[in-house]
């Protein structure tokens, strides 16, 4: 049991040094033994240069002056119909706290609450406006093209919500292979999972739809640890329906644009392991649509965009006689000015604004609120010294609280031309209390203020340009947050919210990209360690036990690590996880187990008379660990999933 | 740890010369020292010959987490073992406690959220079975009749289950109660259940558990949470109250409903008094010694004076606590603190002047105590 606890405790992170130390003299010893043109990876795994959304800094990703992370069209087409949250556990620093298959899955980023990480699409919020937080399995990967993880957006970018950075969805964008495609997969729990997707590109017009069908038992067994035997999870069926389309058209000074994203789902609610079968089910209807203009007004550009939202959610346990029903509406609009400029400042800047409501038997009455936002964020370049900065300032006021400003500061410093890039931002950020925060009743505060923090972040991105060693990355951050909210009995048995809490977040990413390619094979290694320490610093009330000690459900840390090997047709992914102790009580009297996962996937593509077809088989959890990520909630051992898929060019 | 039996404290000595009479008066003086310090003992052990093996603490836990959980403290050596249900049995009790109840030598121990009953040896904690039940049942209060019957309340359903201690399992026999039952005691042949209804119920169910009856109905303060009984068979009931809240569910002080204390002679079924102590009380403990009741009302403890019936003392510890339990043998109240629910709470001893004697950790949001006697 020692043995064991100790090689899960430790190896993952020593194996990660070692892996790092070994390749540093690998590339140390032989940075000429292989020639230049072997340094390319498959087209499917290249990152090709992209400029950057996450952070309203129109850079590609080495000259930002923060870590991002950029998920790609190839790598999110892997994971089809599979959710967001399970890319993200895969391919980001993010830790992802999931309740398992049919329930919940929030984010953690930087040691901060799934509340302050910002989702967008396409630069709106769908964080849902009652809980403040996005529900990362109702977001399936295969309706975007690419995402972003950025650690350190401030809210001078997008306003509030990012204390811990935010999270970018980017819709399909059509180019010139017009096609259809088709996928049917299956899997254990009896999940059946359907996907069809088309795209349509003209010189003037472009169109893509795409939908995805999830059902699924999720009835899989699990090891209980409250009466030591397996169990089976039962009322925990789902199903979900996702419907994504968008259009454009170009003319000569600009283009218009539009996107639907639709969600219906319907999910039994197991809760934990502790309660047993229930008879609670919610239901989620979102309605997201978003419309926008670009066009150029003399030597400026100009975009507007609209975004309304319409969320339902019900839940329903007959068992307590409950029905809880919210109605959740946004309609935001953004206008943005840029001068794009070969010299040495890009002015940029924007107004927002819009209302929030929401209608819910859970407040006294319809709540809603007004926001409006100014922004100015130039881009500085400064070409002799290699040097760019991202100075930026924003000020919103919101109908409640009152206005905030929101000052960030950002440098990039290219070292080596095209190698190293040094990197840093200050930032002065905020997060607006929710709906539940504000209205819940009884116990909703209406006078609560926005949580604020400062941010530091500095560290580097190394690209060498030697063979095997493609990226080597480096981030140190401090977050102080003020005013965090927190709920605790204030009056008898009710509950209610404060701006009590004062966190101390801080942290090391590390990570390490090798790739290599000689004829039909390629690899591409991509490892991450991240360490964090997120801690409670003042006390919320006399003889809190949780100052200086790690947050709850906040890993110290986190290792993954991610390999693609290909020799075409032939593709195999493998990708493996360690997460570290999580404590469940603040004063840590309980905690939950390291836990490793590996993930394997191979797949197989050919192309015949014009038709690409593909089979791929995932076995997951192949070491058929018995874990949880939040305590009570299984998730399930080694089960396999497999998947055709047809591509129709038209 | 503060002991009972205070330690010496040695001093230094020196001296220039050494005599047989020195040695001799020494040695007197340390003949009479010790033997005094047998004859004191520990005076509180003198007065009763007993003293608290060990006592239990129930500690809520938190409803997400299911961790609800046992303490056990032994005031003599100081030992304080956390989570002795997981300790004994190896597995966690795995549910949120909502009241601990002690029959013979047994305790049983009512957990919901995962909805079972431990039954365990009450010294070693040993699990001798677990008394479960189905996912829409919400046990709260746990009794057995003189003839070894028990009952649990379901919190949903305003009823009381008899239950089959042959069997461990909860029988079809139902007895309807007031709205949300909880908490219960066995007095002679009949069972009293208090009837919560978060408020806005105000009785105790009287059943005759010879026949499984509802034997009668008292009225007492809103939402009633809690009774103890007395060596003079007489009913402590403790009602939370009620508070109130305008349609925009904002606080409403002025139709709150206060809480009360209602003393029953529970033979007669008779109404001896009704104490109004403000506010919204949660807990009782009899120090029956000393005719005080010590009352857990929401910003202090009270004290009223058990014969009289009168509220003597509005603050004796200004501050609210979880739960209160009184140590005859030791003759200390233990209070019961709550640092919420997602950190570990404290019990606090206090002597009867309302001074703090000592304290120890607890699981998450402690809530009763049981005390086992040697």
């Amino acid at each position: 049991m020692l043995l064991r606890y100790l090689l899960i405790r430790f190896f993952p992170p020593l194996l990660f040094l070692l892996v790092f130390f070994d390749h540093s003299a690998i590339h140390a010893q032989g940075a000429s033994e292989f020639p230049e043109e072997l340094q390319q990876v498959t087209d499917t795994l290249f990152l090709e240069e992209i400029l950057i959304q996450s952070t309203r800094i129109r850079e590609p990703l080495h000259y930002q002056p923060v870590e991002v992370r950029h998920i790609d069209a190839a790598r999110l087409a892997q994971y089809d119909t599979r959710s967001i949250a399970t890319v993200l556990s895969h391919h980001s620093g993010l830790f992802i706290r999931d309740n398992g298959p049919g329930g919940m899955a929030t984010l953690s980023q930087r040691g901060l609450g799934p509340t302050q990480t910002e989702v967008l699409w396409e630069g709106f919020p769908v964080n849902s406006l009652s809980l403040g937080l996005a529900d990362l399995s109702l977001i399936p990967a295969g309706l975007f093209e690419s995402v972003e993880v950025s650690s350190g957006t401030p809210s001078s970018s997008f306003g509030g919500g990012s204390l811990g950075g935010t999270v970018w969805l980017s819709s399909h964008r059509p180019d010139e292979n017009n096609r259809i495609s088709l996928m049917q997969s299956a899997g254990a729990f009896n999940t059946r999972n359907s996907r069809v997707h088309a795209e349509f590109d003209s010189e003037s017009w472009n169109a893509s739809f795409g939908g995805i069908y999830n059902t699924a038992e999720n009835n899989f067994s699990y090891y209980n640890r409250a009466t030591g035997q397996f169990d089976q999870r039962d009322h925990n069926a789902g199903s979900s329906g996702h419907l994504m389309g968008s259009a454009g058209y170009r003319f000569t000074n600009g283009r218009v644009y539009t996107s639907l994203w639709y969600l219906d789902s319907d999910q039994q609610i197991p809760g934990s392991v502790l309660t047993g079968s229930t008879q609670a089910e919610q239901s989620n209807r979102v309605f997201r649509w978003l419309a926008g203009a670009e066009a150029g007004l003399g030597r400026w550009k100009m975009d507007i965009r609209g975004f309304l939202e319409r969320d339902r959610m019900q839940y329903l346990d007959p068992a307590i006689d409950l029905d809880s029903r919210f109605q959740l509406d946004r309609g935001l609009m953004e206008v943005d000015f840029r001068r794009p400029s070969t010299g040495m400042i890009v002015w940029q800047g924007g107004i927002s604004g819009g209302q929030e409501w929401a209608e819910t038997g859970n407040y006294a009455d319809e709540r809603q609120r007004r926001i409006l936002g100014l922004r100015l964020n130039p881009e500085i370049r400064l070409p002799a010294w290699n040097l760019r900065f991202s100075p930026a300032m924003r000020l919103d006021s919101y109908t409640g609280f009152g206005r905030v400003l929101s000052p960030s500061f950002g440098a990039n410093w290219e070292v080596y031309e095209d190698h190293l890039f040094l990197r840093g931002m200050v930032s002065r950020d905020f997060n607006p209390p929710t709906f539940n925060d504000l209205y819940w009743a009884p116990g909703g505060n209406p006078d609560l203020k926005p949580e604020r923090s400062f941010r530091t972040e500095g560290g580097f991105i190394w690209q060498p340009g030697l063979p095997l060693i493609e990226e080597i990355r480096l981030t140190g951050y401090r977050i102080g947050l003020e005013q965090g909210i927190y709920w605790f009995p204030q009056s008898g048995d009710i509950w209610s919210p404060d701006n009590v809490e004062e966190v101390d977040a801080r942290g090391l990413e590390a990570g390490l990209v090798l790739a290599y390619q000689t004829g039909r094979f390629g690899l591409r290694w991509d490892s991450g360690m991240d360490r964090r320490k997120s801690e409670i610093a003042k006390e919320r009330f006399p003889g809190d036990g949780a100052v200086g000690r790690q947050m709850r459900y906040v890993p110290g840390w986190t290792v993954r690590s991610n390999l693609d090997l290909s020799m075409a047709p032939f593709m195999v992914n493998v990708n493996y996880r360690w997460t570290g102790q999580r404590y469940v009580t603040e004063d840590h009297t309980h905690a939950l187990d390291p836990f490793q996962v590996l993930d394997l996937t191979a797949s197989v593509e050919r192309t015949y008379r014009g038709l690409d077809g593909y089979m791929r088989v995932a076995v997951n959890n192949i070491l058929n660990e018995q874990y949880e990520v939040i305590q009570w909630y299984p998730m399930p051992g080694r089960h396999i999933e497999f998947a055709l898929g047809l591509g129709i060019p038209m | 740890m503060l002991h009972l039996n205070q330690k010496l404290k040695s001093g230094t000595y020196t001296h220039k010369t050494k005599t047989p009479e020195l040695y001799l008066f020494i040695t007197l003086i340390l003949i009479i020292f010790t033997t005094g310090l047998t004859a004191c003992d520990d005076p509180l052990s003198e007065d009763t010959g007993r003293e608290v093996a060990t006592l239990l603490v129930a500690n809520e836990g938190n409803f997400s987490d299911g961790n609800g959980s046992i303490t056990s403290f032994s005031p003599q050596s100081g030992e304080l073992v956390q989570e002795r249900f997981q300790q004994v049995n190896g597995r966690p009790l795995a549910g949120i406690i909502q009241s601990i109840t002690v029959h013979d030598d047994r305790l049983y121990i009512v957990s919901n959220n995962i909805n079972k009953i431990e039954v365990t040896h009450v010294e070693t904690l040993e699990s001798i079975a677990t008394i479960e039940m189905e996912s829409d049942f919400a046990p709260a209060g746990f009794a057995v009749s003189p003839d070894g019957k028990g009952y649990v309340s379901h919190l949903n359903d305003g009823a009381v289950y008899v239950v089959d201690m042959e069997q461990f399992r909860v029988s079809d026999n139902r007895i309807a109660t007031g709205q949300n039952p909880q908490e219960m005691r066995i007095l002679d042949n009949r069972l009293y259940v208090v009837n919560n209804g978060f408020g806005y119920d105000n009785t105790i169910t009287v059943i005759d558990t010879e026949h499984d009856q509802v034997a009668d109905t008292w009225e007492v303060g809103a939402g009633p949470v809690t009774l103890k009984e007395d060596s003079e068979n007489r009913l402590w009931v403790v009602s939370n109250g009620r508070k109130a809240y305008d349609e925009e569910w904002n606080r409403d002080p002025e139709n709150d409903v206060n809480g009360r204390i209602d003393v029953w002679d529970a033979a007669n079924s008779e109404l001896l008094s009704t104490i109004e102590t403000g506010g919204f009380p949660r807990a009782i403990a009899l120090d029956e010694t000393d005719a005080r009741a010590w009352v857990v009302n929401e910003e202090a403890v009270q004290r009223i004076d058990m014969n009289s019936y009168a509220l003597v003392e509005e603050a004796v510890i200004p501050r609210g606590f979880n739960g209160i339990g009184f140590s005859e043998v030791e003759n200390l109240f233990y209070l019961a603190y709550s640092a919420g629910y997602t950190q570990s709470g404290r019990a606090i001893m206090y002597d009867r002047q309302g001074m703090v004697v000592d304290s120890f950790s607890t699981g998450i949001a402690p809530v009763d105590f049981h005390f086992m006697v040697d």
